[in-house]
């Protein structure tokens, strides 16, 4: 059930006009129903995945609640095996056989396997809940089918946002009334998710597809199939998050922000503040702290500080820690190399910028840079948007040696005929006569987005600025943007659907 | 005095409010439906095999929908046939077009052409395939088609059906003529002639002979039975079934492509003849592929062709159809 399909659209219509009428006194129970048809809807065979997963990690969260020291930690163990196990086993098998036959010269077939919907969401979320209780940072959930529609929840299971039990928890269970402009606020948030989607995402992807698909015959052009793709994924996912938080607003439950104009990030760690936000905690506080605060890395620690001083032994084991996290953060991604080389790309970056720190201030102090002046400010955000488009490389190539070709291209070749003359589509011609539509869709569309992401970085509600429009000029602007998404929305048959849907 | 009616009745007004702009998407709709939906064949089809009672009804694609030309079968076998056949029309899209034609009329014989190439690609939400829902009487099966087809689609296709036909903005002008001097409502054929083609009672296309140098590949598909789509092969079953349930004679025929297409892609070719014949054995459905049938009189030169995929010209068509005319008579 795709976020845009009329299936999508009826659930969620029911389900609000039941949530705040019928089933008023059994809101939760509702959530947790429709987010059941919701996932037996993707298929009857994946349920038994999500319905082991929840029991695991209730039964865990109790009995590491109930238990002494000494057994915590096996059951927590036992816990993360099997539900990172079910996940390693589903996503990871296939490229495990893939290296192995790469390595051993084998031929060991490929096995057939389901990849249940949002597997590597729901198993994140439901790890870290477990990993909460172990902290006691939060208390283990008594009532299993609470627990059962923390993990299942059906408007964000799909892509995300990966949320704590803490805080969606608080949303899930209280009741929630109807409110004439947090419903509409909500639908704003799916109208402005569905234009980024549907006007920005879809209408790039058509070049990204081409270009990449075919980097050989379009090999000057790979700066506009990066640029492209920046703008694709960034529409895409943050669109489809949009679309998320819209609709779980519409039953209102506010989910944790996403993403937070990450084409204005002035460092790639800022970059990583802003872009898929909570996949960047979850890594902090389940992967980062602890493996920085382990044991064997404090001894690097001293060892490194004997080794190479203070100050580098204190930030070593900090840039090896990022390192690590962001290998996870590629394989999270994707059973790919490509996206291992991914996440030491950005890894490498970060941690080099730590051990670089000192001297970078020191640098800037000797050459009298403002830090703060907007020149400066500029420059670092259009290095680091640089530097994420390099990274799209890897994400985007459909394997680590076409990512390189394309790097060498972006630099030595340039030829933007195809742009112009239409040759781009020429397998594809029907859209020769849509370019012009296109081009200007793209621009209208970064136009709007721009505008609202510098409102939104300075702070302004634009949905409540919105809502508080006269209604005759908020409605014009309803029907404008209404018709726009069918009238130069790209359709998912030619671009496909949420990118990240496939996690 | 209006403020305070407003402070007084705030969901009143609210009302009328959603009232406005829903009815502003609804006159918005309309319009463009009008503009950008064409006046098609499709709805002819229907309208011929909705009035009349048929004894043969042929479904599949484009090949057959130029390949089959009724009025000669229907001179060999002294039956009356439709052909509902369509480029786009994907099996789902038959079935629930011939389930609905059920509804109306029961043929004796229903026709599967079959094209491979729309066993091994995905569906897709196409001008052809709206068509066919949009032009589908109201009726039981276009409710079972709606239920498990259209609601999976993107909702811009169900709510907004002229977004389907956008890039075709340069008909609108035509579009808008066809249906404002009644073209469309008296279902008027000479609607689509051209010099390429014309359009025939009973629902074929004749093809006029194109230029050899006119003709390519493109579009052409490379059959691969390990890309038969799972649910294509479903509503293979559930045609059968249909068939069955109501005492119709089910055949699956392949019409012949040119010999250049057989010899580059031979061993496919074969290979996809034997996936079907044994598919059609284990139904206990007539199955037979005239790329491998002698037919006498047919060019199997290119010449005879208007592409490499295969779609007869309408001359070629007419000797092919006496051949189809003696098998199913």
């Amino acid at each position: 059930m795709s976020l845009t399909s009329l299936q999508l659209i009826g659930l969620v219509a029911v389900g609000v006009f039941l949530y705040y009428t019928v089933c008023r006194k059994y809101q939760w129970q509702l959530l947790l129903v429709l987010s059941y048809i919701y996932y037996l809807a993707s298929g009857a065979k994946n349920i038994i995945f999500i319905i082991t997963t929840t029991v695991v990690t209730y039964l865990a969260a109790v009995f590491i609640e109930k238990s002494e020291q000494k057994n915590k930690k096996k059951i927590l163990i036992a816990a993360l095996f099997v539900d990172f196990g079910i996940l390693a086993v589903l996503k990871y098998t296939n490229f495990a056989i893939d290296i192995i036959n790469n390595i051993s010269g084998g031929n060991i077939s490929f096995v057939n396997l389901l990849l249940p919907l949002g597997i590597s969401f729901y198993t994140f979320q439901s790890t870290g809940y477990i990993l909460d209780v172990y902290w006691k940072r939060t208390p283990a959930e008594k009532n299993i089918f609470k627990l059962a529609l923390f993990v299942s929840y059906f408007p964000q299971i799909m892509q995300g946002p990966i949320s704590r039990f803490n805080s969606l928890s608080d949303e899930l269970f209280k009741k929630h009334t109807a409110k004439f402009e947090e419903i509409e606020k909500a639908l704003v948030l799916i109208l402005y998710g569905l234009f980024k989607k549907m006007i920005i995402a879809d209408n790039a992807a058509m070049y990204v597809n081409t270009i990449f698909n075919k980097y050989e015959q379009f090999d000057g052009l790979v700066i506009v199939g990066v640029l492209a793709y920046s703008l694709q994924l960034y529409g895409d996912f943050s669109g489809g998050i949009d679309v998320v938080r819209g609709i779980s607003e519409l039953f209102g439950v506010r989910l944790v922000e996403n993403f937070k104009q990450p084409y204005f990030a002035k460092s790639i760690t800022d970059f990583w503040h802003r872009w898929h936000i909570t996949l960047g905690t979850w890594m902090k506080d389940y992967v980062f702290y602890p493996v920085t605060l382990s044991k064997w890395m404090g001894r690097f620690q001293k060892f490194a500080k004997r080794k190479f001083g203070k100050k580098l032994g204190r930030s070593l084991p900090i840039c090896i820690a990022n390192i690590i996290v962001f290998i996870v953060v590629g394989i999270w991604h994707g059973a790919a190399c490509k996206y291992i080389v991914y996440g030491l790309y950005n890894g490498i970056i970060i941690g080099f910028s730590g051990i670089m720190a000192d001297r970078y201030r020191a640098a800037k102090k000797k050459l009298n840079i403002n830090d703060k002046s907007k020149g400066f400010v500029l420059f670092q955000i259009i290095r680091t948007f640089i530097l994420v488009n390099i990274s799209w490389l890897f994400d985007m190539s459909a394997d680590v040696k076409q990512a390189f070709i394309m790097f060498k291209n972006m630099f030595t070749k340039f030829d933007w005929t195809p742009l112009f003359d239409g040759s781009i589509f020429a397998d594809n011609p029907g859209y020769i006569s849509y370019m012009d539509i296109q081009f200007i869709a793209i621009a209208i569309g970064i136009i709007v987005v721009f505008i609202i992401s510098v409102l939104k970085e300075k702070k302004v509600d634009v949905a409540q600025k919105v809502i508080s429009l006269p209604w005759q000029v908020r409605g014009l602007i309803y029907l404008a943007v209404i018709f726009m998404l069918p009238m130069i929305g790209m359709p998912p048959d030619s671009v496909g659907g949420f990118i990240y849907a496939q996690f | 005095m209006r403020n305070s009616n407003e402070q007084k009745h705030p969901y009143v007004r609210r009302a009328l409010i959603i009232a406005l702009f829903m009815a502003c998407i609804v006159l918005g709709n309309v319009i463009l439906n009008y503009a950008f939906i064409p006046y098609s064949y499709v709805k002819v089809d229907y309208n011929t095999a909705y009035n009349d009672s048929h004894d043969i009804v042929f479904i599949g694609t484009s090949h057959g929908k130029c390949g089959i030309q009724t009025d000669v079968i229907d001179e060999i076998t002294g039956s009356k046939s439709v052909n509902m056949c369509l480029g786009g029309e994907y099996l789902s899209d038959s079935y629930y077009m011939l389930k609905s034609i059920i509804e109306q009329h029961k043929p004796k014989k229903v026709v599967y052409e079959l094209d491979y190439g729309y066993w091994v690609t995905n569906e897709y939400t196409g001008t052809d395939s709206t068509l066919i829902y949009r032009n589908m009487r109201f009726s039981p099966a276009k409710l079972e088609c709606f239920m498990d087809k259209e609601v999976n689609k993107d909702f811009r296709a169900i709510c907004f059906p002229w977004y389907v036909f956008r890039k075709e903005y340069k008909m609108i002008p035509k579009n808008i003529e066809n249906k404002w001097n009644g073209i469309e409502k008296a279902c008027d054929i000479s609607a689509f002639a051209s010099e390429a083609q014309y359009y025939k009672v009973g629902g074929s296309i004749y093809r006029n002979p194109v230029a050899d140098s006119a003709k390519n590949w493109t579009n052409f598909i490379v059959w691969n039975r390990d890309k038969v789509v799972k649910d294509t092969k479903k509503y293979f079953g559930k045609l059968v079934k249909l068939c069955k349930d109501n005492n119709i004679e089910l055949s699956v025929v392949i019409t012949p492509v040119p010999n250049d297409t057989i010899e580059k892609y031979s061993t496919e070719y074969k290979d996809c003849d034997e996936y079907f014949r044994k598919l059609s054995e284990s139904y206990n459905v007539d199955y037979i592929n005239y790329n491998y049938e002698e037919v006498e009189g047919l060019d199997r030169s290119i010449k005879g062709y208007c592409d490499y995929e295969g779609h007869l010209t309408g001359e070629n068509a007419m000797i092919f159809s006496k051949v189809l005319g003696e098998y199913l008579r």
